[in-house]
């Protein structure tokens, strides 16, 4: 029997769960190893367009399987109500992708997501965009060294300011030539405790995310939905 | 083979088509760091890594399938480079130019302002060339020390015109750090390409290289290939400040830098 053959006969006799979570943990412990700039990444798997998490500074996908993906607003004070996070990398050169937003902002109560009207998220990048009040998205294509980083914006109705809180934007990725991803979701953080935002980033994988990931989050609490990206300031 | 070790082996194979396709995600971004003596400097990205000091970069409006916009390069200073609680800003040293086919040359009047112009944006600020030097903004670095950023990049036609004329643009920029133990970083070049074709596009990074980057005349201020009022002017204008003048990179633009002028003043050699 050749060494692969060895290797094969031996890891069938382990469940793919253990084999995924002992994976989920060793990217999990190099995830948190230090601060990491995690971003967002589309790759496509059976036809099917699926979200990432990525590391854009070493350039390796952290998690192929998340959809829960962590920011902060305000991380520059400059921009108190904006963000430029997460960016999204992606593989696929020469397609064109779409960003789609869905209408529908939800904020943290505390103990879970709840619908929120008082306040709207616009995700933009050059010069098209979607909000969570009416939907839409922006399109854009996959080249080489690719390094997408929409603006996102939240802003309070009437003119008012956006009231502190932690809001859950959900989103979809579409093209032409793949089929769409499921539902990913961005778990933005404006001027909340670091505490609150992981805790509504692990509510939302695991009443958000189906099972097995969401299976594996709760009951091993692994980051498979990466934990956003520390606070900038 | 069962199930289980079929899905395994795929996911070992996609991590595997993963570090195999992102190798090169920054490659053509503007590395950033700092030399020796506390300057910001400008790098080649290669394989993830800065590469050597590098001042002439490329753009190619549409690569991300809008006409008139890329993003790209982006900015890209490792974790470490710098001090978190510091901001790393641009200004633009020049007005738009335009490729003639043997140098650079102002782009066609419009009105008011200069022909095409290029605006740079991140988030809700935003700044536009014009035909003097424009003070830009500033971005904060980040928690781990790195400055990864993308400015969004969008060509504006000339004022009374729908769509800007194809053609190879200049844009000359500089780096300012608000860390103090730091300076300002040389003069670094993107030549953008607005629907014009490649090899004209590599013609001109070319000449910028040798022409500009290679800094045969660097008390031409204006890059018109001689030495005089105008580059005078400048010095003037800036003196006591830094940034443009600031020859000899003193963090002033002083007496040194006037006297420099003037034992270079002509046509450059």
């Amino acid at each position: 029997m050749t060494f692969t053959g060895v290797f094969m006969n031996r890891i069938s006799h382990c469940s793919l769960h253990i084999m995924t979570t002992v994976i989920a943990s060793f990217l999990g412990c190099a995830s948190f190893a230090s601060p990491q700039h995690v971003d967002g990444y589309i790759w496509a798997q059976g036809g099917q367009l699926q979200s990432a998490s990525w590391d854009d500074t070493t350039d390796t996908i952290v998690d192929s399987t998340a959809r829960v993906f962590g920011a902060d607003f305000g991380e520059d004070p400059f921009f108190p109500f904006a963000s430029e996070d997460p960016g999204f990398g992606s593989n696929l050169l020469g397609s064109t992708i779409t960003l789609n937003v869905l209408a529908g902002l939800s904020s943290w109560s505390g103990s879970e997501f709840v619908s929120f009207a008082n306040a709207s998220v616009l995700a933009e990048f050059g010069g098209a965009a979607g909000n969570t009040t009416s939907g839409g998205g922006f399109s854009f294509l996959v080249g080489e060294g690719f390094d997408l980083h929409p603006s996102y914006f939240i802003e309070g109705m009437s003119g008012i300011d956006p009231a502190n809180g932690i809001y859950l934007v959900s989103l979809n990725a579409s093209s032409s030539s793949y089929s769409t991803s499921n539902t990913f979701w961005l778990v933005f953080n404006l001027g909340e405790s670091e505490a609150d935002h992981d805790a509504a980033i692990d509510w939302a994988n695991a009443n958000l995310v189906p099972t097995p990931a969401g299976l594996i989050a709760m009951l091993g609490g692994f980051p498979l939905g990466l934990r956003r990206r520390r606070r900038r300031n | 083979m069962n199930k289980s070790t079929t899905n395994f082996l795929s996911f070992i194979v996609l991590l595997g088509a993963f570090t195999s396709n992102i190798f090169g995600q920054h490659v053509g971004d503007i590395g950033v760091d700092t030399n020796a003596a506390g300057r910001l400097t400008t790098h080649i990205v290669a394989d993830g890594a800065l590469g050597e000091p590098r001042r002439v970069f490329s753009a190619r409006f549409g690569d991300t399938g809008v006409a008139n916009f890329t993003a790209n390069p982006g900015f890209d200073a490792f974790p470490s480079a710098f001090h978190p609680s510091f901001r790393i800003g641009f200004n633009m040293r020049s007005p738009l130019l335009v490729w003639n086919g043997n140098g650079f040359s102002q782009t066609d009047s419009g009105g008011p302002t200069l022909g095409e112009r290029v605006k740079m944006s991140f988030l809700t600020a935003n700044v536009t060339t014009a035909a003097v030097p424009v003070a830009g903004f500033s971005l904060a670095v980040q928690p781990d020390g790195g400055w990864h950023r993308h400015f969004s990049f969008s060509i504006l036609p000339a004022s009374g015109f729908a769509t800007p004329d194809a053609g190879i643009y200049l844009l000359e920029l500089e780096l300012w750090p608000t860390d103090p133990s730091l300076s300002t970083s040389e003069s670094f070049w993107i030549v953008m390409n607005y629907a014009s074709n490649t090899i004209d596009h590599e013609l001109a990074q070319i000449w910028v290289e040798d022409n500009l980057a290679a800094n045969p005349c660097p008390t031409d201020f204006d890059h018109d290939r001689i030495v005089g009022g105008s580059d005078l002017a400048t010095i003037l204008s800036n003196w006591g400040g830094s940034g443009t003048g600031d020859i000899d990179s003193n963090g002033l633009v002083d007496g040194v830098d006037l006297a420099t002028l003037l034992s270079a003043w002509g046509v450059c050699q």
